[in-house]
């Protein structure tokens, strides 16, 4: 591969290198996906539209456990996109740094902005200027667009034949741990996950993944408190 | 064309119009400074509240002990001291596993 002088494919190779490691805990996630996609019934095709269309796993989840309940599609519309608007949040975050590439681009960016891709986007960006820091967080969506899709593959073609009690599905809180610890820096944030943590447990019942958004804004309210204490 | 399609293509449009939104239209959004300082929080509080109820609840069939408890809080401090994702992963997986051992007997 020719490295061209501006560092475009410098910059695209980082990303998706320094993608890599979360890629771990992404591949056993979609292969769970797909697997349990099976099991409620949905078909091939659909399975693989849902992570090309949807491309976010814990909605993906969320869509195949209602659809297993036979829920109702406006309760099935309601929690996927109550589950995904953190990426409002995420599209604000990342937005600065975007605002003056071409349209284009934002298209794409967009479509890659995933809770993995936007960790390591963000860090990026708030750490290193770079006029091609776009070519990184391309990197990185890229990297983790793939995975995801091989994972959905690979789980739609093994299906039941991985044991339930390798326990694979515990590689997402922990990767989840992986990517929460490194980002608190001070009081406040200890604060702010202990008490969003907590109260994630005691509406854990909430229909609809409702518990999820309250516990998150107490956990907002908390750390802003201890900001000033 | 069943309720899962229907249910695929709009979570698929509506997710993909929220990761477009402030990056198409930053110019026309004016965010506040409280905002701003929101979004600091906002995926320590989200990771923490999945994590948590994750990591806690019971699974059969160890009502009695939870592995997965004890997994979790070795993966937070291996991360703690290493911040390295691969080894974290792996550690709470080991760690899982011997519990899940011991406790089978």
């Amino acid at each position: 591969m020719v490295v061209d002088g501006s560092g475009k494919v410098t910059e695209f190779v980082k990303g998706f290198r320094d993608e890599m490691p979360i890629l771990i805990g992404v591949f056993p996630f979609g292969v769970i996906y797909a697997i349990l996609a099976q099991k409620v019934g949905l078909s091939v095709i659909e399975t693989q539209t849902m992570s090309l269309l949807v491309f976010a796993g814990s909605s993906q989840l969320m869509l195949i456990q209602l659809a297993g309940l036979n829920s109702p599609i406006l309760v099935m519309i309601a929690t996927g996109f109550i589950i995904n608007l953190r990426h409002i949040l995420y599209s604000a975050t990342i937005a600065p740094y975007t605002s003056k590439l071409k349209s284009h681009w934002k298209f794409i960016l967009s479509y890659l902005l995933t809770d993995e891709a936007y960790a390591v986007a963000i860090s990026k960006y708030s750490n290193k200027e770079n006029s091609n820091n776009h070519w990184y967080f391309l990197g990185a969506g890229i990297a983790l667009w793939i995975t995801w899709q091989l994972s959905t593959i690979f789980g739609l073609l093994v299906g039941s034949q991985i044991p339930a009690n390798w326990s694979l599905d515990f590689t997402l809180p922990l990767t989840f741990i992986a990517l929460l610890i490194p980002m608190i820096k001070d009081r406040p944030g200890i604060i702010a996950a202990l008490i969003a943590g907590f109260f994630a447990l005691l509406t854990v019942a909430f229909p609809f993944k409702l518990g999820l958004i309250a516990a998150a804004l107490i956990g907002i309210i908390a750390g802003f408190r201890s900001e000033k204490l | 064309m069943n309720s899962i399609w229907y249910s695929i293509i709009i979570v698929g449009v509506l997710t993909y119009l929220s990761r477009l939104s402030f990056i198409l239209f930053s110019e026309k959004i004016r965010l506040r400074p409280f905002v701003l300082r929101t979004f600091k929080y906002i995926p320590i509080v989200v990771l923490a509240a999945i994590i948590f109820p994750e990591v806690i609840k019971p699974v059969e069939p160890y009502f009695v002990f939870f592995p997965r408890l004890a997994a979790g809080l070795f993966a937070i401090f291996i991360s703690w001291r290493t911040k390295n994702v691969i080894l974290t992963i792996i550690c709470g997986m080991l760690m899982l596993y011997f519990i899940q051992f011991l406790f089978t007997f």
